[in-house]
């Protein structure tokens, strides 16, 4: 089974039948996923854990921490998420212009909010708060720091993905990179909505 | 693209909602609630942006069961 050509691919090999079983994006990146909600669900449970053996000194951190600024990142990474359902809809619908401004307004969501990120950083270290301050600002960097790292891949891989919806490489017929890199982008998503709450809200 | 908006203005104010109700006092209802809100963010975003509404029920299953978990540790604690 061959794609109808196109100015750009004349002829485009038969791709080879997914499994009917396999989740969205494939089975390697779902396990990632699983294996990266694992590894923070841990983190998270030493946090609450060391929260309730140093509470004060836990409240006392998570109240230094900037609750605006990190409902911003939220914001961002929602829409972020928001872009890249909808570039993966135009895109299987063969609208690949809309599928590139989607992608990239999603791109620009994931750097916004690692510029937030430094901003967040920057203002701890201003008042001397490091990484070594306490138990709470080593989990709160650790985790966050982690996450941030997670997402700038995942900007690295949109953006891999937004040249080949540019050259025409990725279109209706074949875009099963673009999916799974956006089952990447929407994890990063899915850590942050637990990290936020439990880091700065609780 | 309809339903994924829905969905991204849900989550956008479930995520102001819990901001807003972490400052009230009744910790205890706003935890629950902030929890729950996390909850169904997570599930929203798993199920429409990832489109697992489209395959099998094995996976949704799977995801929502680590958050259960997840969750009931955060709550454990």
């Amino acid at each position: 089974m061959t794609s109808e050509p196109s100015a750009s691919h004349p002829t485009v090999p038969a791709l080879p039948e997914r499994e009917a079983w396999e989740p969205p994006g494939g089975i390697l990146i779902w396990g990632l996923v699983f294996l990266e909600l694992v590894t923070f669900g841990a983190g998270f449970g030493v946090f609450m854990a060391q929260g309730r053996e140093h509470a004060a000194a836990f409240e006392q951190g998570r109240e230094m921490l900037n609750q605006p600024l990190a409902l911003a990142n939220t914001f961002m990474l929602l829409t972020g998420g928001w872009c890249m359902a909808n570039a993966l809809v135009a895109l299987r619908g063969n609208r690949r212009r809309p599928a590139l401004i989607w992608i990239t307004t999603a791109i620009a969501t994931g750097l916004f909010f690692l510029v937030l990120k430094v901003v967040e950083y920057a203002e701890k270290f201003q008042h001397g708060i490091g990484f070594g301050e306490d138990t709470f600002f080593t989990l709160y960097y650790a985790l966050t720091g982690f996450h941030a790292v997670h997402v700038l891949v995942a900007v690295v891989l949109l953006s891999f993905m937004a040249f080949g919806i540019r050259s025409g490489r990725y279109h209706a017929a074949d875009h099963f990179d673009v999916a799974s890199s956006g089952i990447f982008w929407h994890m990063c998503d899915l850590i942050w909505l637990l990290l936020f709450p439990i880091l700065y809200l609780l | 693209m309809k339903a994924n908006t829905v969905v991204w203005i849900v989550l956008m104010m479930l995520t102001y909602a819990g901001f807003a109700l972490s400052h009230v006092n009744g910790a205890g209802k706003a935890t629950a609630f902030i929890l729950a809100a996390a909850g169904l963010k997570f599930a929203l975003v798993g199920w429409q942006f990832m489109d697992l509404r489209k395959s099998l029920m094995l996976w949704s299953a799977a995801l929502f069961g680590l958050l259960g978990v997840i969750l009931g540790v955060v709550a454990f604690f």
